[in-house]
């Protein structure tokens, strides 16, 4: 089908269009208004063996530092293993938290190549937020040094509890519904096109009916 | 054209014309309709007219047209009567007859003043200039539909109307009949049969492919002569696609008005 006639059935029913990205844009614009606001807190530790440093025989050498690269890529699963989940979820226990939603809300981050990474927590409860952060943290990390045999890991900054929750990126949201609403529009529109057969110019007749058009007489209101 | 305003007078023997009092409703009522002074509409039907005049057959000329629709309220009435009275505008000797005789005619806005019409004729005894009205359009007659509505199909099959457009034939330049709407009864589809040329009025957006292409069909197995297609009340925005300066409808009064005052 031509894109004028698409075009034009389109211009035609932009009523149509004007509805749905209403829409659209007022049902982005609900959930955004009416979701629970989110707060994360977020704990920083550190990779490396400091057992060396701390003793304040030796420096570290870059070996050193690959190792405990490395070991933060092979072992960065851990934190979503059983063993890691469950002693989180026993001592976060005033919270109820669950397996699914625990694996949910946290994550672990790590840049390439860097022996920093993080640890965060999500949720609606900005206190709770900060609390699993940390568990999850100690946690991990106790879990780490036990398969390494080592003090490999270690926490920088421990979570704190968030003052302002995450950003909602309203606008976003809203003006996503509004283009998915017009798109809608523009699939119904083109649908309706293509299966309805309702003449509206010469061209449908001449084409469709094959009879000539022997007048063509305007709307009164034509000056 | 100085007077627009179509009304029908009848001419009813032993009666001293018809009564006049409700001219000046009928006049305020079909202003809007017939407001030729709209240079665009004028010249629509214009050339609606020039296009029926060269569409002739080779063994006879085209005299009686059926203007009618696939459905009801497509502008049938009004196109007949425009067309018609465009027509007696350059000089032609024109008969409108209503042939919708399902309606009895003192329902309708047009016949509020007359007695007799093509139903009454057709399955009585009266004479044909008993029922052929005079109007205010100079060369326009009009024949009404007539009050007998008991059964349509028998008259529009009857040899007497076959007889009557025969005996008119010589009397006009053309003859428009408006009828019924196809779709709704086969009225439409009789009288058809027996016209030279039927025109099917269509407005743009009301009506569907398939529906015009079962009209088409069943106007072949009447036998009927489909000339062609008027489109009625194209918008602004469509109409300019077929004419596109329409500011070419220089306004002569206008004109004139601004200069005399400079």
């Amino acid at each position: 089908m031509s894109i004028q006639l698409l075009i034009d059935s389109i211009l035609r029913k932009w009523w149509l269009i004007l509805i749905l990205v209403l829409l659209g844009g007022g049902a982005g614009a609900l959930k955004v208004y009416t979701a629970d606001p989110v707060y994360k807190s977020t704990v920083t530790l550190y990779m490396m063996n400091i057992d060396k440093v701390m003793n304040g025989e030796e420096e570290l050498n870059a070996n050193d530092i690959a190792l405990s690269r490395e070991l933060l890529a092979q072992f960065a699963d851990v934190i979503h293993s059983r063993s890691v989940h469950s002693k989180v979820l026993s001592d976060m226990k005033k919270y109820k938290l669950t397996d699914k939603e625990l694996t949910k809300t946290t994550e672990l981050k790590s840049s390439i190549d860097s022996n920093i990474f993080t640890i965060t927590a999500t949720s609606s409860d900005p206190v709770m937020a900060a609390d699993v952060a940390n568990a999850m943290a100690e946690t991990f990390s106790s879990m780490i040094k036990k398969l390494s045999n080592g003090n490999n890991v270690g926490i920088l900054d421990h979570a704190i509890v968030a003052k302002k929750p995450e950003p909602r990126n309203a606008l976003a949201i809203t003006l996503l519904g509004a283009v998915a609403g017009s798109v809608l529009a523009i699939c119904i529109i083109y649908l309706i096109q293509f299966f309805g057969s309702t003449v509206y110019s010469e061209k449908d007749i001449v084409e469709g009916l094959n009879v000539q058009v022997v007048g063509i007489i305007p709307k009164y209101n034509i000056r | 054209m100085q007077n627009n305003i179509f009304t029908p007078v009848s001419p009813v023997r032993g009666k001293a014309g018809a009564s006049r009092g409700m001219e000046d409703m009928m006049q305020k009522k079909t202003f809007e309709v017939y407001n030729n002074s709209n240079r665009a509409v004028r010249d629509a039907y214009s050339m609606l007219i020039a296009n029926l005049r060269v569409c002739c057959n080779e063994e006879k000329e085209l005299k009686t047209f059926l203007i009618t629709s696939s459905n009801p309220r497509e502008g049938k009435t009004s196109v007949s009567i425009s067309l018609a009275a465009a027509a007696a505008d350059l000089g032609l000797k024109i008969l409108l007859i209503d042939s919708d005789v399902r309606k009895p005619g003192v329902a309708k806005r047009l016949n509020k003043d007359i007695q007799y019409g093509l139903s009454d004729y057709l399955s009585g005894d009266l004479g044909v200039s008993s029922i052929v009205c005079e109007t205010n359009v100079e060369n326009l007659d009009y024949i009404s539909c007539g009050n007998d509505y008991r059964n349509p199909i028998g008259i529009l099959s009857s040899q007497k109307f076959e007889k009557l457009l025969v005996d008119l034939r010589p009397s006009y330049d053309m003859i428009f009949l408006d009828s019924s709407a196809l779709s709704s009864v086969v009225d439409g589809y009789l009288i058809a049969s027996k016209a030279d040329a039927t025109l099917l009025v269509v407005k743009p957006g009301e009506v569907s492919l398939t529906n015009l292409k079962r009209v088409k069909e069943q106007l072949e197995k009447f036998n009927a002569n489909f000339l062609g297609v008027v489109l009625n009340e194209v918008k602004r925005r469509d109409y300019k696609t077929y004419y596109g300066a329409y500011q070419y409808f220089f306004d002569t009064d206008k004109f004139i008005h601004n200069k005399k005052k400079s």
